[in-house]
């Protein structure tokens, strides 16, 4: 599948395995989570991403169309370990994104709801405990990114099957 | 490095991939929204500021549930989830005034209200007591604590789906 998928370290530190899967279970869960009302309420979650004031008009709607899908998607992809590495740079990049977004937005000292889970969390003001929550995020994305897929991973089944033919040829 | 950028690059094509997919999904859904918003959106920031505090009661002083009005002040989501048994659901309007007709609705009920957020950090009953009590209906209380103090108290709730 991926150079990560291949270069699939099979030794080393025993925590790599318990932490990886601890990754992307805590990544997946988050995100997939996050998505889902969004996904279901585009259109709620326009007016969330307008409520910032950080993007142009013309850009707003593709972001409440688009981010939604690819939480949903690499949350679902992480579950399953495939493409693991990509799907956890993913991650890392929607982190920064949102970490610029809500400093931004502290800085300027605007006090709007966090659309981070939409009307789940309607009511919630923002504050440095969410930028230190996505801080904790990125973290677990950016390990996750350089670890690796490990075991119980898609990528680890099929880089071990590469392997096994390879042995046989 | 050029594993690094391949990675880069591999990513980049994951989210394009997933756009992609989104921006097709939106056209074909029942629902879908206009890939580029054809106005500006009516957002309101800060929010609403109320002038009046609201006053507070804890789940454990509540006595005599049957005289009155529990108001929900939670996203209808959330009310639908689970709420207050015999509560009506009326969100904190978050970005603008609440309905003129439902603020009249409740000036006619001659019983003492008690709004209720999620409790926690979820300050939206609170906001709503104070709201209510600004545009002039008498007699609100906000629940202290919202649902959660109302659970933990073991009182009853009741889901949408229930009869």
């Amino acid at each position: 599948m991926s150079d990560g998928a291949a270069r699939t370290p099979t030794r080393g530190w025993i925590g790599h395995e318990v932490l990886t899967i601890a990754a992307r279970l805590l990544l997946a869960v988050t995100f997939v989570w996050a998505a889902w009302h969004k996904v279901l309420e585009p259109a709620e979650f326009a007016l969330t991403v307008a409520t910032y004031q950080i993007l142009p008009l013309s850009l707003i709607n593709l972001q409440a169309i688009g981010l939604p899908w690819v939480e949903l998607i690499v949350g679902v992809m992480l579950v399953a370990g495939i493409w693991t590495r990509e799907s956890a740079l993913v991650t890392v990049g929607m982190n920064l994104m949102f970490i610029i977004a809500i400093v931004i937005t502290l800085h300027r000292g605007d006090e709007i709801m966090c659309g981070c889970f939409a009307s789940a969390d309607a009511g919630h003001q923002i504050g440095w405990d969410l930028v230190l929550r996505d801080a904790g995020l990125l973290a677990a994305g950016a390990y996750l990114a350089w670890a690796g897929p490990r075991r119980f991973s898609v990528d680890a089944l099929l880089s071990r099957r590469r392997e096994v033919t390879h042995e046989e040829s | 490095m050029r594993s690094v950028l391949a990675l880069l690059g591999r990513s980049v094509l994951l989210t394009a991939g997933c756009v992609l997919f989104a921006v097709a999904f939106n056209v074909l859904r029942p629902g879908g929204i206009d890939l580029v918003a054809p106005r500006p959106y009516d957002i309101y920031v800060p929010c609403p500021e109320t002038e009046t505090d609201a006053v507070s009661i804890s789940a454990a002083q509540l006595t005599n549930t049957e005289e009155v009005l529990y108001v929900d002040a939670r996203p209808e989501a959330d009310f639908r989830r689970e709420h207050v048994k015999g509560a009506i659901s009326f969100p904190y309007p978050l970005l603008g005034d609440p309905p003129a007709e439902r603020v009249e609705e409740l000036k006619r009920r001659a019983v003492p209200i008690v709004t209720y957020g999620g409790g926690g950090r979820d300050r939206t009953g609170e906001m709503m007591a104070a709201l209510l009590t600004e545009l002039g209906v008498s007699g609100v209380t906000n629940l202290d604590g919202g649902i959660e103090a109302w659970k933990a108290q073991g009182r009853e709730v009741e889901r949408e789906a229930e009869p």
